[in-house]
């Protein structure tokens, strides 16, 4: 196992290298993050604002791709691609899906939201407003690329978290089976 | 140069824009999007203070988004069949309008 890692770390040495390069000069002229940044939140933004839940739905998605675009950035290509997958291929679809069930008694004259917005508004981004001052005294810093990521994750998830992986996976299994009777049609009840 | 104050900023505003969606939305499955975007705000936390901060545990914040992304997809299948009960015994889908166990 590891002197397969090695072998395929030797092979990618310099192939890697360069993309991490091109990324880093993306990164220093911070071209890539604010993009992203503008991108996940205006979509999150059209999610929360916009009446047409199925538009909301479909900004969704676009936040999903964005959040995977910052974990490329944070060069964790292994989980942008979980999120990119899972995330706006599973998730998105299935609330997609939900919605094309449930639109047909909506009423174009009903209020999308509900009679606290203006509190919620004030208190939501009071809090945002806080949060974003209160981290402005953090340092830079330095950064950590992990060597050799996408193995260690493998390792942790077999070692360190063996546990919390098999619950997950029976909490998975549990909470579809749990969907799906919860969903059915009932004939007799 | 783009910190770790960026992606906490950006990770901020982004849970608080979902917050405010939980706490407004009227549609049950908007409400449940909104949580999503609350998802994804604490993933990009953790990956974000993985890379800029060197622990005992370092790998920890790069695995642990994949288990809130399993929780994640289980808590949409589960939230999305509990609206579709509503939806067929209420004809609606408005969290409102969901008070049968109201006092």
């Amino acid at each position: 196992m590891r002197f397969y890692a090695a072998a395929d770390e030797d092979h990618k040495a310099q192939k890697g290298n360069i993309y991490e390069n091109r990324i880093r000069l993306l990164m220093s002229n911070s071209v890539l993050f604010y993009s992203l940044a503008v991108l996940i939140i205006s979509c999150a933004f059209a999610v929360v604002f916009l009446r047409n839940i199925f538009h909301a739905g479909l900004f969704l998605l676009g936040a999903f791709l964005g959040v995977a675009g910052i974990y490329i950035a944070l060069f964790n290509y292994f989980l942008a691609a979980v999120q990119a997958l899972v995330y706006s291929g599973a998730i998105a679809v299935l609330i997609l899906f939900g919605i094309m069930l449930t639109q047909r008694h909506y009423r174009k004259e009903d209020p999308s939201h509900n009679a606290f917005k203006w509190i919620a508004f004030v208190l939501s981004f009071g809090i945002a407003g806080f949060l974003v001052d209160s981290f402005r005294s953090l340092k830079p810093g330095s950064i950590f690329p992990v060597k050799h990521l996408l193995y260690q994750m493998g390792m942790a998830l077999m070692q360190t978290y063996a546990i919390p992986f098999e619950v997950i996976s029976a909490l998975l299994l549990v909470a579809l089976l749990g969907a799906f009777s919860l969903a059915r049609e009932k004939e007799d009840l | 140069m783009i910190g770790i104050f960026h992606y906490l900023a950006l990770s901020a505003v982004l849970f608080c824009i979902g917050l405010y969606g939980v706490l407004t939305r009227r549609n049950g499955i908007a409400v449940l999007m909104s949580i999503e975007l609350m998802f994804n705000a604490a993933n990009i936390n953790f990956v974000a203070f993985s890379y800029y901060f060197k622990g005992i545990h370092f790998i920890s914040g790069e695995v642990f988004p994949l288990f809130v992304i399993a929780v994640a997809a289980s808590e949409a299948a589960v939230g999305l069949a509990i609206i579709l009960s509503l939806y067929r015994n209420k004809k609606t889908v408005n969290v409102d309008e969901a008070n049968q166990l109201r006092g």
